[in-house]
Formats: structure tokens, C-alpha cells, sequence
């Protein structure tokens, strides 16, 4: 009897244990580096261990701003949900700050697509597929710095 | 009929009734099948009862009901996704069907949509599509079935509020759910995920991946591709055409 309640205990402190060490790994959250700026700078997105970031290389000078950006995606683990974005900074002399985002696909039919600076444009080379004449390349011009959607007349907004 | 008569309950004629017990007081009650109770036909008891009239002078044990643990049947059933039972303790998965069906016919009804519009939606696939987003919860499927209102999955804009009249953190049915989930589907299949600008909707399978919008690939395809794949081949072996 003493050997099977301590058989017992062991399996539960084990599933105690287990469990604790689950809802931790659900409460992951990023603090250090980038997502130090991002929290400072109240970005609003899920900054848990299914949140990933990727710098992209260059900047573009505009307007006497010098902008900086990094590629985005998270997923949430339980619903399976989640999504894509473009992360916009300006960089000054203190470090970066952060600016928006951009929602914006990371990917086309044939796999991830990484986006790279051309110009004054941030440039998704999607893999190019005509429809109806309109080729789906796409590129959000800083021009004028950060444009209030991707493109003119889009849904995708130029969010905290 | 004479084949399906029980002589005698079985798990109750030898135990319950030995005295000492809950019933002492009680006249014994007269036992008959089932059957003998609906037809009325066995051992002199009258005219038959039909489904739901109560016989007041004959005491048939059942139940209680506040231990009927029964699942009631939808009224409108779908039918089963391969891949999830809803027979036995798997009876859960029936219960959102006529939520499904209702919200369907409300969303064809407010959009005038008729099989053959691209956008029109079925219970079939419907269903199929809770499956993949909830068919393994049944805490998933009592609440928000189709995972529509996630706060980690909610976008920063207020699209969600705009489109789908969902705020973050409320309180979900499988009604707002459903109901929202339709919303936000059509939504997503107006965007063009990758200029971000409106579009004709591209149809269901555009619309799903734009709906789930994971990013990452797994075994060479996307998963939100994987998950489209997944739902309109659900609904293809289960129910055959589901645009019907």
C-alpha cells in the first residue's frame, strides 16, 4: 500500500509539474531585443513563443527619416490561426523606435516570400501570376514615408 | 413482435426491488417492454398512448430527468464529417447543426445567394469547417466553434467589430459564432492577402486560407492551404457534393 500511495504522489506531483510547465510555455512572452522596441512602442500583436521576427536587410531614406523593417508572423498554437506582417522603424540616433505595421502575405503558391527593399519601395517578389492583366507583384512606396494602407485604396492599414 | 418482448428489466428485476432500499412503501410496478407501453397491446392496458402522452394509472420506472444525459438530435442534422464520430459519447458533434443550418439560410437569405453563386454557402461544408476548427473540443464547440473570436487571433484594426460585429473578449455562442464566422469568411475572400486590396470574392478555398492565414509551411504547402484543403476535402468524402 505505502509503494502504490507513493507511486500515486509521484504521478501526480509529475502531472502538476507537467502541467505548470504548459501554461508557462503558453505564457511565454518575447521581452528582450526587437520586442523590447515593439513593446515600447505599443505594438499590438501576440509577442509569444508563436511570434517570429526576420530583419530585412537596408533601409530607405525619406523625407529626412531613415526607415528600418522587419518581417513579422505568428501563430496562435491553439487555434491553429495567425498571420503576416511588415514591421516599420525609424531609426534614430537613440536606436529604433517603432512605428506600425503593415498586414501583408508571407508567402504565394510556391512557398515563403521574403520582402526586399528596391528604391524607396519594401518590395514583395511574389512569384508573378497575371490575373485579368494585373500582375501580383506588390510594393509599399515610402515615398512620402509610411503610407496610410500598402497600396492605394487597400484594406491593409498602417497600424500600431 | 412476440421476438422483442422482454419477460422481464434485467438489470432491475433482482436488485431494486428486495426491500431495505429507496422504494420500500411503493406498490411493485407493473413491468412491460417498451414496446407493450407505445402499442398498448400486452396484458390488458388499454387504448395506446401515443409518443408523449403519460398513462396516470400505471407507474413506469425511467429515469428522472434531471439525470437524462441523452443528447437530443438536431433537428435539422447534417449528418457526420468523416473523421468525427457523433454517435455515443461523440453525440456532441450533432448539437451545433441547427445552429449551422440557421445561420446558413440566414446568410444565403440576407445575401441572395443560390447554389451556383460563388459565394454560397451549404450546412455541409459548414460543418466541415467546424470540424477542422473545433471538432476535437467540446468546451471549443459550446462556446466559439469556429474560433472566430480568439483575443490572440484578434486583428489590431477594428475589422472585426466593423465586419463581423465582434468585440474583443465577448462572450460567444455557437449563434455569434456562427454567425460571424460566415461575416468574416466573406470578408476574407474579398481581400486580396497579398495587396491587401478588395477584390471579386475568389470563393470558398481562397476565403478558408485567408480565414485561417497561418503562416509557415509544412510538408512543402502552406498551412493555411493545408487547412483549405482539409475542410473542402472533408466535406467532398463526407457528404459527396456539398454545393447541394
Amino acid at each position: 500500500m505505502g509503494i502504490g500511495k507513493s507511486k500515486s504522489t509521484t504521478v501526480a506531483c509529475a502531472i502538476a509539474i507537467l502541467w505548470c510547465s504548459l501554461q508557462s510555455s503558453d505564457a511565454l512572452e518575447r521581452n528582450a531585443g526587437i520586442w523590447r522596441v515593439l513593446r515600447a512602442g505599443h505594438f499590438s500583436g501576440p509577442m509569444n513563443d508563436g511570434a517570429h521576427v526576420r530583419a530585412i536587410k537596408g533601409s530607405i531614406d525619406s523625407q529626412g527619416k531613415q526607415y528600418k523593417f522587419w518581417e513579422y508572423e505568428w501563430e496562435n498554437k491553439k487555434t491553429g490561426h495567425g498571420g503576416n506582417a511588415l514591421l516599420v522603424f525609424e531609426q534614430t540616433r537613440n536606436g529604433l523606435s517603432y512605428m506600425g505595421s503593415y498586414e501583408v502575405a508571407g508567402d504565394d503558391f510556391r512557398g515563403p516570400v521574403h520582402p526586399e527593399i528596391r528604391g524607396k519601395t519594401v518590395f514583395y517578389p511574389y512569384h508573378d501570376i497575371e490575373i485579368m492583366g494585373v500582375k501580383q507583384s506588390m510594393a509599399i512606396s515610402f515615398e512620402n514615408g509610411p503610407p496610410p494602407t500598402t497600396v492605394p485604396g487597400g484594406v491593409s492599414r498602417f497600424l500600431k | 413482435m412476440e421476438n422483442l418482448k422482454l419477460s422481464h428489466w434485467p438489470d432491475e428485476a433482482s436488485d431494486v426491488f428486495t426491500g431495505d432500499g429507496l422504494l420500500d412503501g411503493l406498490p411493485p410496478p407493473v413491468r412491460s417492454s417498451g414496446l407493450d407501453f407505445l402499442l398498448g397491446g400486452a396484458r390488458g392496458q388499454g387504448d395506446a398512448l401515443t409518443i408523449g402522452q403519460v398513462d396516470p394509472d400505471r407507474l413506469v420506472l425511467g429515469r428522472p430527468e434531471g439525470n437524462d444525459h441523452s443528447v437530443r438530435g438536431p433537428k435539422n442534422p447534417i449528418g457526420p464529417v468523416q473523421g468525427y464520430p457523433e454517435t455515443g459519447k461523440d453525440s456532441w458533434r450533432a448539437s451545433n447543426d441547427d445552429v449551422i443550418v440557421a445561420a446558413v439560410n440566414k446568410y444565403n437569405a440576407e445575401n441572395r445567394y443560390f447554389p451556383g453563386d460563388v459565394a454560397y454557402m451549404t450546412p455541409k461544408l459548414m460543418k466541415a469547417w467546424m470540424m477542422r476548427e473545433s471538432g476535437g473540443s467540446p468546451n471549443a464547440f459550446r462556446t466559439d466553434p469556429f474560433q472566430v473570436n480568439k483575443p490572440l487571433d484578434y486583428p489590431k484594426s477594428d475589422e472585426k467589430k466593423r465586419i463581423a460585429d465582434l468585440a474583443r473578449g465577448q462572450v460567444m455562442t455557437p449563434q455569434t459564432s456562427a454567425d460571424a464566422a460566415l461575416k468574416w469568411l466573406y470578408y476574407k475572400g474579398h481581400v486580396d492577402s497579398r495587396t491587401g486590396r478588395l477584390v471579386p470574392y475568389q470563393g470558398h478555398y481562397e476565403a478558408l486560407r485567408n480565414y485561417n492565414a497561418a503562416p509557415g509551411h509544412s510538408d512543402g504547402i502552406s498551412k493555411k492551404s493545408e487547412y483549405a484543403n482539409d475542410v473542402l476535402n472533408h466535406a467532398w468524402i463526407s457528404y459527396g457534393d456539398w454545393q447541394e
